[in-house]
């Protein structure tokens, strides 16, 4: 008992009741990763920890004050249930399942208790109501994870669980990391003041003013009341749609308007004293639309388009471009539910609008999001008339390029020479070489990267158009492999008859853009091998300036958003800063290398309590969603009382039931150390120790051992000791017929137990005795030999594969073996191992031909019948039947009778003359399974060996305990 | 151990006791112990059925994902006219939605691009996709009507394999191994077929639980046949072990065993020499039962060239019909491959090449052999599509999601009514208009097909008499011949 492989055999059992697998179960049984609590199990057997507190650290360890990584890994026994990833599948469904397990398996495992039946109706026999069921599952029902598990192997709440050189590692990245972001983000001295410097400049070249709109008429088209108020807002009162749409009619004198804002304002009379009319406060403005006419004819509408957009906050997924984006189900949202301010966003038509006799504008606010009522409640508009800063801000607009090409030549000096058809003349429609060649459209060359071509000896034009409001210079960044010449609007701006490879910014093109459409033709010329082009225009004194920066430098006023003082550093310090770039890239390096070790440490799912409690309801015949009362932690009334001191809730629950009040736990769990060692409790059902059950065999005892465990301190291997040094345990298994007449089942204990041994066992003991079993105790579950194709038979999409480990794996003890629910271990569930699907307190004992076939056939049990062949030849002499004696005492504890070591002797005879005359199966057999084949063993008298172990291993006596 | 073997281990007791007070001889001990005790793999719980029944062997071809009923058997001409259009709310009601479909704005109606013809003397309507089974109108029994109330494959097929949505409980094979136990003693009772449909390529999963035992003892479970590699797990002798040595060695290892036994007395010792009797004898009649060889040209021919394909459906129906040859108690073919959420017309003309030919086949040679009267058929999923099309509806394409409220399984066989179609869906396929069949209603009156009384083949577990139909199913008389 002092040697760790107690605590091996004794979580194996464990294993069972924790209904413990590596796989999720339902559906697709997405693998899981929860090894870390076998881990845990293990050692707790191991330091011996008692009985309660092994049972309070799994049942709600995450709990307890200050909780140790261990005892929050223990709660990972609540995790063990079987959860679904399937798409379509209802969370309030499954939740209920998964509460409803865990109840199912706290009353089996401690409790004895099947309170199955009660979550449909109260439960006839045993005094357990359906409403306490619930009231059971209500304590279970609050853990923070999610309904489905996306298929990933640890789903919330789970926790890494590094090596001590893995911690270390991760606070050394973790310093790193934070010592590059501070000199990157952090404040700087320098750099701050440039940067003040650099806004200011900016804030003036692009300020823009804006002047409030008055509106003259406003509609809401769902019925909502909209109200103009005296500073020019307006006001939506009244019916409250889920979705609507404003209109707002605006008359702007003559001239052009080359900006709108909208301000969304705070008012009392909105809920929350938002300014929204939703009940949290927050608006989606699914998107804005403005249409003009001139005044003079009102008909003449125009529809203007916005190519730009800046707010001074956006929540993550909902910027305020989705405003502008034409999609109704995409929207500008700024957490109004959370931030209680003024809100301000601005818009950037193609190019300004107004008519010069005076402009009748249509502005209209849509919000059609799935969110409902979340309209603006208070907004304000205002327009601002062309400026220089809005010159600047309007972004130019490029279309894809289109592509023709290659034109081949004889050389790379011949293409770039040779004036092809593109040159001459842009027409889209235009093909050229016989038809061979033709303008294609490439959407999927992008600004900023080198965009690959192909071709030798080969010229390729490349064509796109660039719109501008107004007349004004471009930068233009360009780089190519290897030739390039550029035409704007037909006029060459480049000639670079150079052979290189491809690069950003290699050269950099001032040039004059027209208002309007303004043509740029690029023509790349390949000599060899690589063959690319790279293009990146920024503007004329913008410092590549940003339509997002430039917006805020432009509009954001004084007061800056965090948000924008954010983007502004990050965007000048990118820019600006030296080394930035080199300092970027390390943080980018060390990211990556903290995420490879990140991979590499273990996680495991724990439990870990919501901060309020989900609501748990008894269920009207067990409909999940028939919801009935309400319903509050508790335990069954026929039970005594949850302590008055305690909360209730989780660790109430687990303290509850190691109580020295608690008749049950004790009694229960004696009574399966019983069944353990004799193959049938005092109470043959285990599971169920209520009237339905069977009635003890040996009351007195039980309630003895069980006094006893409560008293010892809820010390386990003092029970194991006790029961193992019992006299009833010592006893002879031997079977009389007066014996069998009158105790047939040994219930009355009058001989010693005799049972076949559980799967695990079977298998260890056959590793063990050809010298295979690998002693590593703990780690991730690993892969034995299995025959080819079990796995990806039952799969989703056939996908899935097992592949065996090399190594030690297939050597390792059974409760590592890795445990899929869909295609559980076919040698395990042969011998009666559960499928794990739910908790499980007591194995079935069959015995059919399946069991056979696997002990004689299967390759893990020829490749340890090797392993106890060559040690009958290397351990004890050359006398076979000294050989014999061997491998039977070490298979049975016992001596052969003279019969039976002639019975092997003689399999032994016939199989050495066989193998002598056909060596070549000899040595077949002696192939299977992975480990190594010894030298210096004669194979024919090998193999004849290999029969006898086999014969051994195949023995009733081998496989049974007594 | 179960109340089973007890009971069996009992009748064994009283005969050794009766003997002999002393040891027992290897001879004696064969003439000992009741041969037919041991006749097959597994004990029947029931000395005999409730009624005498039609069938003894039960063939379940399980087509696993959702075949699209609309598309196969339920002939809704009126929906052409209707194709595209939305489907009424009124007709779907409150009807629970998967997630996939839940957030669809609308639901137009997909009418089949498959045409429909009646055949036989029936007159049944059968879709063009399946021209063989239209060949077998007037031997089978299509059910229009099942139903169930499972909406996501993991808890419909374990709903419609084991009564219920939840794992845990034994699947029918099991329940008929339990209760009418093995006919034959060289192979199992109990036998599981997997194929892949061409289709396949995001095919739904399957469990072991849906051919295990559950709480039920675990002899019962059903055994995977492969179709490729050993048909049963570490059925052949490792390479270099021929089976003459196998022989010797298990006669070797059983007179150690019976030494064992005349030390020990213990019976489990005796019933596990029979186990290895059986290994041994199973050894021969896997084998023989697998080799096609011997089969006539007509015979591969009429299930399709795929048969000579181990592993593919058509291979796995002929070996069903030898399995039912040689008395096997209930044979379970999977195939995979049937859940059309997109692509449905595509997909569904593969799935069907695949299995319409072999199905046929194996009604019209059980048919033949005299087989098909005690044997019953059956042909179908764990739930059906809906009307309402998943997705874009284009001139050759739409996908259907599941839908339980009403699908089509088709049976043959013992007991079971042939050329006739029961129970009508609505004008939409959506709903059951007329005699409905729950899953439990099915399974009843498959049980009562092989004599079997499905309220009292019980099983005490947890303090309860649990039952295949749970607290529920009514025999559908009017499908049983």
């Amino acid at each position: 008992m002092d040697s760790t492989r107690y605590g091996e055999q004794m979580a194996r059992y464990w294993l069972d009741h924790a209904r413990y697998a590596d796989s999720h179960g339902y559906h697709i049984d997405a693998p899981r990763m929860v090894w870390k609590y076998r881990e845990w199990v293990i050692d707790a057997y191991n330091k011996n920890k008692p009985f309660d507190q092994f049972t309070i650290e799994q049942i709600a360890g995450d709990m307890l004050p200050d909780a140790t990584l261990s005892q929050k890994i223990a709660s990972g026994f609540n995790r063990c249930n079987m959860s679904t990833g399937e798409g379509g599948a209802i969370e309030d469904e499954y939740r209920v399942k998964y509460a409803a397990d865990r109840v199912e398996t706290v009353g089996t495992v401690w409790l004895g208790l099947t309170v199955g039946c009660a979550q449909c109706h109260s439960h006839k026999y045993d005094p357990i109501a359906q409403k306490e069921f619930y009231q059971l599952s209500a304590f279970f029902n609050s853990i923070a994870e999610p309904a489905l598990d996306g298929n990933v192997p640890a789903p919330e709440p789970k926790i890494k669980v590094p090596s001590k050189e893995q911690a270390a590692e991760e606070e050394k990245f973790n310093q790193k990391i934070a010592a590059l972001k501070e000199k990157l983000e952090g404040p700087n001295t320098d750099l701050d003041r440039a940067q003040q410097e650099w806004e200011k400049k900016w804030a003036e070249k692009l300020h823009t003013d804006f002047f409030v709109a008055s509106p003259v008429e406003v509609k809401s088209i769902g019925g909502a009341t909209l109200k103009n108020l005296d500073d020019s807002s307006i006001l939506a009162e009244g019916t409250n749609p889920d979705k609507d749409t404003y209109e707002v009619l605006l008359r702007h004198p003559p001239g052009k308007i080359g900006a709108i804002r909208l301000e969304a304002l705070l008012d009392d009379s909105l809920p929350n004293k938002s300014a929204a009319r939703s009940e949290n406060g927050n608006f989606v403005l699914t998107e804005l639309e403005v249409e003009t006419a001139p005044i003079a004819e009102p008909k003449r509408r125009e529809r203007v388009r916005f190519v730009s957009a800046t707010a001074d906050y956006a929540q993550e997924g909902f910027p305020v471009t989705n405003a502008i984006d034409g999609k109704s189900d995409t929207g500008w949202a700024a957490e109004g539910h959370k931030r209680k301010e003024n809100r301000t966003a601005t818009f950037i038509p193609e190019k300004p609008f107004g008519y010069s006799g005076g402009t009748e504008i249509r502005v209209r606010l849509r919000f059609d999001s799935q969110f409902p009522k979340h309209a603006i409640g208070r907004f304000r508009l205002a327009l601002a008339p062309v400026s220089e800063g809005l010159r600047l801000l309007t972004p130019l607009q490029f279309s894809s390029w289109q592509m023709a090409g290659p034109f081949a030549a004889e050389s790379g000096q011949a293409a770039f020479e040779t004036e092809y058809g593109p040159e001459k003349k842009i027409d889209l429609t235009e093909t050229f070489n016989e038809g061979k060649v033709k303008w294609v459209a490439k959407p999927e060359f992008t600004d900023g990267k080198a965009n690959e071509l192909s071709g030798e000896n080969s010229a390729t034009y490349l064509y796109r158009t660039v719109r501008t409001p107004f007349a004004q210079k471009a930068t233009f960044s360009l780089g190519s492999d290897d030739a390039i010449k550029v035409w704007v609007n037909g006029k060459l701006v480049l000639d670079k008859n150079v052979q290189r490879g491809i690069a950003p910014d290699q050269d950099k093109i001032s040039v004059e853009l027209n208002e309007g459409e303004n043509q740029l033709l690029l023509k790349v010329v390949n000599y060899s091998s690589g063959y690319a082009f790279y293009f990146n225009p920024s503007r004329e004194e913008s410092d590549s300036l940003t339509p997002e920066i430039a917006q805020i430098l432009a509009f954001s006023g004084k007061e800056l958003s965090e948000q924008h003082k954010t983007a502004l550093r990050k965007f000048y310090r990118q820019n600006f800063s030296p080394g930035w770039k080199e300092l970027s890239a390390e943080l980018a390096q060390t990211q990556d290398e903290m995420k490879k070790l990140d991979a590499q440490i273990p996680v495991t799912m724990v439990s870990k309590e919501l901060e309020t409690p989900r609501d748990t309801y008894l269920l009207v015949r067990g409909q999940y969603d028939a919801h009935g009362e309400k319903v509050f932690p508790n335990v069954p009334s026929v039970l005594p009382p949850l302590p008055h001191s305690d909360k209730t809730n989780r660790l109430a629950l687990a303290k509850w039931l190691v109580d020295k009040e608690n008749p049950l736990t004790a009694r229960v769990t004696v009574n399966r150390y019983w069944q353990r060692y004799f193959g049938t409790g005092l109470v043959k059902t285990a599971e169920d120790f209520g009237s339905q059950g069977e009635a003890p065999s040996h009351p007195e005892l039980l309630d003895w051992l069980a006094t006893e465990f409560m008293n010892s301190g809820w010390d386990i291997k003092h029970m194991q000791k006790l029961i193992l040094t019992s006299a009833t345990y010592k006893q002879s298994s031997r079977v009389t017929p007066e014996l069998l007449h009158s105790d047939p089942q040994n219930r009355l204990l009058a001989r010693g137990p005799r049972f076949r041994m559980d799967a695990e066992m079977i298998r260890d003991t056959a590793l063990a005795l050809g010298g295979l079993l690998a002693e590593k105790i703990g780690g991730p579950s690993v892969k034995p030999y299995q025959p080819p194709g079990l796995w990806t038979e039952v799969s989703y999409g056939f996908k899935e594969d097992y592949v065996p480990d090399k190594g030690e794996g297939p050597y390792r003890r059974s409760m590592y073996t890795y445990w899929k629910r869909q295609s559980p271990p076919p040698g395990m569930t042969t011998f009666d191992a559960p499928s794990r699907e739910v908790c499980s307190v007591r194995r079935q004992r069959t015995n059919t031909p399946l069991q056979a076939l696997e002990l004689m056939n299967d390759p893990q049990y020829v490749e340890a019948a090797r392993g106890l062949a060559r040690r009958m030849m290397t351990e004890c002499g050359s006398n076979p039947e000294k050989c014999i004696e061997f491998a039977y005492r070490l298979a049975t504890s016992r001596k052969p009778s003279q019969n039976e070591i002639n019975v092997l002797k003689e399999i032994f005879e016939k199989q050495f003359a066989d193998y002598q005359t056909n060596r070549e199966a000899a040595l077949k057999l002696l192939s299977v399974g992975e480990s190594k084949q010894a030298d210096g063993l004669n194979p024919s008298e090998w193999a004849a060996w290999t029969t006898v172990a086999s014969a051994i291993l195949n023995m009733d006596a081998t496989v049974t305990k007594s | 151990m179960n109340p089973l073997q007890e009971r069996s281990l009992l009748l064994t007791r009283r005969q050794f006791f009766g003997r002999s007070a002393a040891g027992i001889g290897t001879a004696a001990l064969a003439s000992l112990l009741n041969p037919s005790l041991f006749a097959g793999m597994t004990r029947s719980a029931l000395e005999k059925p409730h009624f005498a029944p039609k069938a003894k062997r039960v063939i379940y071809l399980f087509m696993s994902g959702g075949p699209s009923q609309l598309d196969l058997f339920d002939y809704k001409p009126n929906l052409q006219k209707l194709h595209k259009t939305e489907l009424p709310s009124s007709v779907r009601g409150m009807q629970r939605l998967t997630g996939m479909t839940s957030g669809q704005g609308t639901f137009p109606i997909a009418a089949s691009l498959f045409k429909f013809n009646q055949h036989g003397k029936s007159g049944a309507w059968i879709s063009e996709l399946i021209p063989h089974t239209a060949e077998i109108v007037d031997d089978i029994a299509i059910v229009k009507t099942i139903n169930t109330e499972a909406i996501n494959h993991d808890p419909a097929v374990t709903f419609i394999q084991t009564g219920a949505q939840q794992p845990g409980r034994p699947s029918v094979g099991a329940w008929l191994n339990y209760g009418l136990g093995s006919m034959n003693s060289d192979l199992p009772a109990f036998v599981v077929m997997i194929s892949r449909g061409s289709a396949a390529r995001d095919a739904q999963p399957l469990y072991s639980r849906l051919w295990g035992s559950g709480f039920l003892p675990s002899e019962y479970q059903g055994v995977n046949f492969r179709g490729s590699g050993d048909p049963v797990l570490f059925l052949s002798n490792p390479p270099g072990l021929d089976g003459t040595m196998r022989k010797r060695f298990i006669d070797g290892v059983n007179k150690l065993n019976q030494s064992e036994y005349e030390s020990f007395g213990d019976p489990e010792i005796a019933a596990r020499i029979s186990q290895y009797e059986m290994a041994y004898r199973m050894q021969s009649s896997v084998p023989e039962l697998a080799d096609i060889s011997s089969e006539p040209e007509h015979i591969l021919d009429m299930y399709g060239p795929d048969v000579r394909k181990p592993g593919s459906f058509a291979a796995n129906c002929l070996l069903a019909r030898r399995l039912a040859e040689r008395n096997v108690r209930f044979i379970q073919l999977y195939h995979r491959g049937w859940d059309q959420h997109g692509d449905l017309p595509k997909d569904i003309a593969s799935q069907c090449k695949d299995v319409d030919q072999p199905s046929a086949a194996l009604v019209k040679d059980l048919k033949q052999r005299g087989l098909l009267e005690d044997t019953v058929v059956i042909w179908g999923g764990e739930f059906g599509r809906t009307t309402y099309s998943q997705g874009q509806i284009t001139a050759t394409s739409y996908g259907r999601d599941h839908h339980g409220r009403c699908f089509s399984i088709w049976m043959a066989g013992g007991g079971i009514k042939p050329g006739i179609s029961y129970g009508q869906t609505d004008d939409f396929c959506y709903n059951v208009a007329e005699n409905p069949v729950h899953i439990h209603d099915f399974n009843a009156t498959v049980l009562r097909c092989l004599g079997i009384n499905h309220e009292k083949l019980t099983y005490r577990f947890q303090g309860r008499d649990f039952r295949l139909t749970d607290v529920h199913g009514n025999i559908v008389n009017e499908i049983l011949a």
